[in-house]
């Protein structure tokens, strides 16, 4: 079923849209959601929270890309989800690895008022992946939107590992240079 | 601001971005792999059509290339020489993909080299190589086994695609008619895995090859398509409205 199909269900309130979205996006939503959460259960568990969420946001929201839509609530959800279920054990995992290497971005000595509009700091960072090339948006947002490990990333793209470390590491020092020019950081 | 907050407003980037980092990647060959390729294929062919020509005696400075322009999504992109003969596209992304190639061959070899796509069909390259003009049926044969034994061991150095018929590999029974052409399907079982810096990423996948009984051609579809399903795109392909019609059979 074509995305607009899907979309008029939600609009004519008919409970096959949640199905037909499972049908089409379950499985990208939970691989979001699992490589957030690494558990199987929690991730099934966000699934059908982004459900119930899309049910309840369309209408009004008639989103322009539907899969994108629900790759954002999913990612949303999993990551208040891991943020709970790890507030008190912070490890290694992939999500919290993910963190330590944006936090590269975001000195924690910053002394600017840095409690940013979040339109504001989307803004900022669409535009600065505007900003840099194609290949590099796509690597960055791979490892930090979806949370791919960088092997995956390389093996998609046909490099090295160490390639995509590097290049993630480069967009990451240029990322920091952008929000201090912004004046978020210092 | 924290690095949780980053975290966050990366998840509220544009769609159209993460829908770009979405898209399969399109692979572009370098002039090294092209002229590479160019030998190969005529290596294959000079060998399966048993002629006095040895593939060393191909002359890769004799080829005469032409440019190339490749317009995908409404771009248009000089490479200077090259053929695109890998790719991948979204079935949302309108397709205008021309490559040509034209080497010095035999007189009595047919050539040129090209690659489109349907709308349609997520994954689909169509290629027309070197073949020697008239192929009978059983040159075509060995041709294909050539050939898969080739796409089996893609990694170079490339005198070793002439070791033999991997295992794996299976041309399915009488060829089937389709349009009053004889159409084989070659299934390549192994390995499930491209190999790296590969031509081809053909492994794991199907390679249709059909014959007009006097041109070979060949299409390499997903490895997820069913027999049934290779047989409807083949047929649409026959129908279907494609600016390079008059190349097909």
């Amino acid at each position: 079923m074509q995305d607009e199909q899907i979309i008029d269900l939600y609009f004519d309130r008919d409970e096959n849209a949640i199905s037909q979205t499972k049908l089409v996006y379950g499985h990208y939503c939970f691989a979001i959601a699992e490589n957030i959460l690494g558990n199987r259960e929690d991730a099934e568990e966000t699934v059908s929270d982004t459900l119930l969420q899309a049910w309840n946001s369309i209408p009004p929201t008639r989103p322009t890309r539907l899969k994108q839509y629900l790759g954002k609530i999913a990612r949303n959800l999993a990551f208040s989800l891991w943020r709970s279920s790890n507030a008190q054990k912070r490890g290694a995992d992939r999500t919290a690895v993910a963190l330590e290497e944006l936090g590269e971005c975001v000195p924690s000595d910053s002394h600017v008022e840095d409690r940013l509009q979040e339109k504001e700091l989307r803004d900022t960072i669409n535009a600065f992946l505007r900003e840099v090339s194609e290949r590099e948006s796509d690597i960055f947002l791979r490892r930090y939107f979806y949370l791919e490990e960088t092997r995956t990333i390389a093996k998609h793209y046909r490099m090295s590992e160490g390639n995509v470390l590097q290049v993630l590491s480069r967009t990451r020092k240029k990322l920091k240079l952008h929000l201090i020019k912004e004046g978020y950081v210092v | 601001m924290k690095k949780e907050e980053l975290f966050e407003a990366i998840g509220s980037v544009d769609d159209e971005l993460l829908a770009h980092s979405e898209r399969p990647v399109i692979r572009r060959m370098n002039i090294g792999k092209i002229i590479l390729i160019a030998a190969m294929i005529a290596v294959l062919t000079v060998s399966a059509a048993a002629t006095v020509v040895h593939f060393r005696s191909v002359q890769l400075q004799d080829a005469q290339l032409v440019p190339v322009k490749v317009k995908v999504r409404h771009e248009t992109f000089e490479y200077g020489y090259g053929v695109i003969l890998d790719y991948e596209l979204d079935e949302n992304t309108p397709i205008e993909v021309q490559t040509k190639y034209l080497p010095s061959v035999p007189e009595n070899w047919k050539c040129g080299l090209r690659t489109s796509a349907r709308s349609d069909g997520r994954l689909i390259k169509f290629a027309k190589g070197w073949y020697p003009n008239p192929l009978n049926k059983d040159e075509m044969v060995t041709y294909i086994q050539m050939a898969v034994g080739y796409l089996e061991d893609s990694r170079y150095p490339y005198a070793d695609i002439l070791s033999g018929i991997p295992d794996g590999v299976e041309v399915t029974g009488s060829p089937e008619q389709l349009g009053g052409h004889d159409v084989y399907v070659v299934r390549i079982s192994a390995p499930t895995e491209p190999v790296p810096n590969s031509i081809y990423m053909a492994c794991g996948e199907t390679i249709v090859y059909w014959c007009d009984g006097e041109n070979l051609f060949s299409l390499t579809c997903p490895a997820w398509m069913e027999e049934t399903q290779i047989v409807q795109m083949l047929e649409s392909l026959y129908v279907v409205e494609d600016p390079f019609a008059d190349d097909l059979p």
